[in-house]
């Protein structure tokens, strides 16, 4: 079958944009690479959350290179980075900053806190209070924050990286599932195969510092989601997107059997932050289009924070995960 | 005595010309009486057949005028030679029950009488008084024999499915699961012609949406995995694993390739490509098709080695 490949139609301006963005991309993922071995999802993870603008929260283990792997981030991008260790003494103005008064003036002036920054570490999120995690959680959403009567617009971009560990759930304060829902994509780190354990102890088995290069600029990021924003999608891959979150909310347990998993469904949200994501996927993949396995890559890192199992799930001992991979495998592709 | 005898001349030579100038009206003898149809009842148009043998010179003819009767209604009446004989042909409609006599018919050479018929009336029928009730379904001739027949194979066809179960049901068995095993090849075959038939009245979009569609469902019950929520990616993934052969795994992948590019990235899709793409389809469906008949007849065929060493064994006693 000897298939004429024509090329699809886009046009040539946007095609250059594509293949700009899809090269821009592939740099900071070899910056990155440089000192984190392995770990794809979560390097492409991080870097979809920066281009679709959403923030990322990021769970696993200690030692899996989550903070090293957003510090390399931080360091490829050329923008303001700022690291919140979250503890629990830790207070909201300590987070958004306070008013001071100043003897000279006489007055109360604002202090901005480590939050007004590009890019956010929130480290262990999980481990400051609600309070705490609501301040943070509500400038995420703003992308504003008041100091006394003053009400600050946060620099753009604004990007916050949480981590949180799974173990070591003493003395922790689980992030609300309203506030989770803030999360573009939760990314779960795997611990890396044997091979790739092998490179990281001839990388850093001595401990030396590894060079990252700024390679993406703060006016090249605002590039980059204008061209995602650009990326077609055809309206039944809208619909597949529809159908995949609208099925998590299916209540009827004749319709998907793995119904009786989920107790509450995702929202809209995650219908919007899927759709966003598909068109990051595609431009990591030099595509002007949306294909059906850029919503199947992300879909996972979207929902699976967005679905609270029933007590049925939790006695079956399954995840989120289970639960999201029954869903994709339940929906035909269009 | 002669002047007496001359007196009775002249009127018996009267006579004796009268009967040579009037026509000689004969005798008759009736020599049988048949009803058309046999049975018959009040209401019916009946055809009453009367043999007359007669032996009158002269020949015969129907009454002019037919007779009036009070007790139904004489519709005409027709004469038949039958050889030496006559059949009359009384065609008569009774609308009373009970003997009735037909009133004489003048035929000319002799007149036909003291002809009776009974004319039954169903209600009269077993002495019953109230109507009879609703007849069965007359059957044709060699009805009965059929049921017969029928309900002796009925009766013998679990005796036979008993004696034969063994080997029959077997058959029977590979029957089914062949013709089910077809189905789905047999589907996506019929679907390939509709897609055929309509390639240049459909948009290139809704061909390959339909077109992979098709093969997706035809996929799925082939390698037993869910190919309709699969991605193309995906799709690879389970050919490989499959070891599906290399040249229509790559036939097919660039299909699925080129038919996401028509979707979803709005490509071009001209007829002839899309005909070709049914055509090598087509190809790829035989080819898996023949793989699995092949290994099938493989399998069946070490069963039957199987079955025949441990049948040995057996005879043997090891």
């Amino acid at each position: 079958m000897e298939i004429q490949q024509t090329q699809p139609r886009a046009s040539e301006e946007l095609s250059e944009r594509i293949d700009e963005a899809s090269a821009i991309l592939g740099l900071v993922r070899e910056q990155i690479g440089r000192r984190i071995v392995g770990q794809r999802s979560m390097i492409d993870g991080m870097l979809i959350g920066i281009v679709a603008g959403g923030h990322v929260l990021i769970e696993g283990v200690p030692g899996l290179a989550k903070t090293m792997a957003i510090k390399a981030l931080s360091e490829a991008i050329d923008a303001g980075f700022q690291r919140i260790q979250f503890t629990p003494d830790l207070l909201p103005a300590d987070l958004i900053g306070t008013m001071i008064y100043r003897q000279q003036t006489g007055e109360f002036v604002a202090r901005k806190g480590p939050v007004f920054s590009n890019v956010i570490l929130a480290d262990e999120i999980n481990r400051a209070p609600a309070k705490v995690q609501s301040a943070l959680l509500e400038a995420m959403e703003e992308r504003q924050v008041t100091i006394g009567d003053t009400t600050f617009r946060l620099p753009e971009p604004f990007f916050v990286l949480g981590t949180q560990n799974p173990i070591e759930q003493e003395g922790t304060y689980p992030l609300p599932e309203a506030q989770l829902d803030r999360f573009l994509l939760k990314l779960t780190v795997e611990y890396p195969s044997p091979e790739e354990e092998l490179a990281i102890l001839r990388r850093i088995g001595v401990e030396h510092s590894i060079p990252v290069s700024r390679v993406l600029k703060t006016d090249e990021i605002q590039r980059l989601r204008d061209t995602a924003a650009a990326v077609t999608v055809d309206e039944r891959i809208e619909e597949y997107i529809v159908r995949l979150v609208t099925s998590s909310r299916e209540q009827n347990k004749n319709v998907h059997t793995w119904s009786r998993y989920i107790e509450y469904g995702a929202s809209p949200r995650a219908s919007i932050y899927l759709y966003r994501a598909a068109k990051v996927q595609a431009l990591f993949d030099g595509r002007h289009y949306v294909v059906p396995e850029d919503v199947k890559a992300v879909a996972p890192a979207v929902l699976r924070h967005r679905v609270i199992l029933s007590y049925e799930a939790e006695s079956e001992e399954l995840t989120a995960d289970d639960v999201v991979h029954y869903l994709l495998s339940a929906i035909p592709v269009p | 005595m002669i002047p007496r005898f001359r007196a009775v001349l002249p009127v018996l030579l009267v006579v004796m010309a009268a009967a040579v100038a009037v026509p000689v009206r004969g005798d008759y003898q009736l020599s049988s009486i048949t009803f058309l149809p046999q049975q018959f009842y009040v209401g019916d148009r009946v055809e009453m057949r009367v043999g007359v043998r007669s032996t009158a010179a002269v020949g015969l003819s129907v009454p002019e005028v037919m007779p009036q009767v009070e007790w139904g209604d004489l519709h005409h009446v027709r004469l038949v030679p039958r050889g030496t004989e006559w059949e009359v042909r009384v065609i008569f409609t009774a609308f009373r029950p009970g003997t009735r006599t037909i009133p004489p018919l003048d035929l000319g050479a002799f007149t036909v009488s003291d002809l009776s018929v009974h004319i039954p009336s169903i209600l009269e029928t077993q002495g019953r008084s109230e109507p009879a009730p609703p007849q069965e379904q007359a059957a044709l001739p060699g009805t009965r024999l059929w049921i017969t027949l029928f309900a002796v194979l009925l009766l013998l066809l679990p005796l036979l499915w008993i004696f034969t179960m063994s080997r029959g049901r077997r058959y029977l068995q590979e029957f089914i699961r062949r013709y089910r095993e077809r189905q789905p090849y047999r589907r996506l075959v019929r679907a390939l012609k509709t897609l055929s038939a309509g390639i240049e009245q459909m948009d290139g979009r809704e061909f390959y949406i339909m077109l992979l569609e098709h093969i997706r469902r035809y996929l799925s019950t082939r390698l037993r995995a869910d190919c309709m929520s699969a991605t193309t990616a995906e799709l690879d993934a389970y050919l490989e694993q499959l070891l599906f052969e290399a040249e229509d795994r790559r036939k097919l992948l660039e299909l699925f390739r080129h038919g996401d590019l028509v979707k979803f990235a709005a490509l071009p899709a001209p007829a002839e490509q899309r005909s070709e793409h049914i055509t090598d389809l087509r190809a790829v469906a035989d080819n898996l098709e023949q793989r699995r008949h092949a290994r099938q007849a493989r399998l069946v065929r070490r069963r039957v080695r199987e079955r025949t060493a441990r049948r040995g064994r057996e005879r043997v006693g090891v």
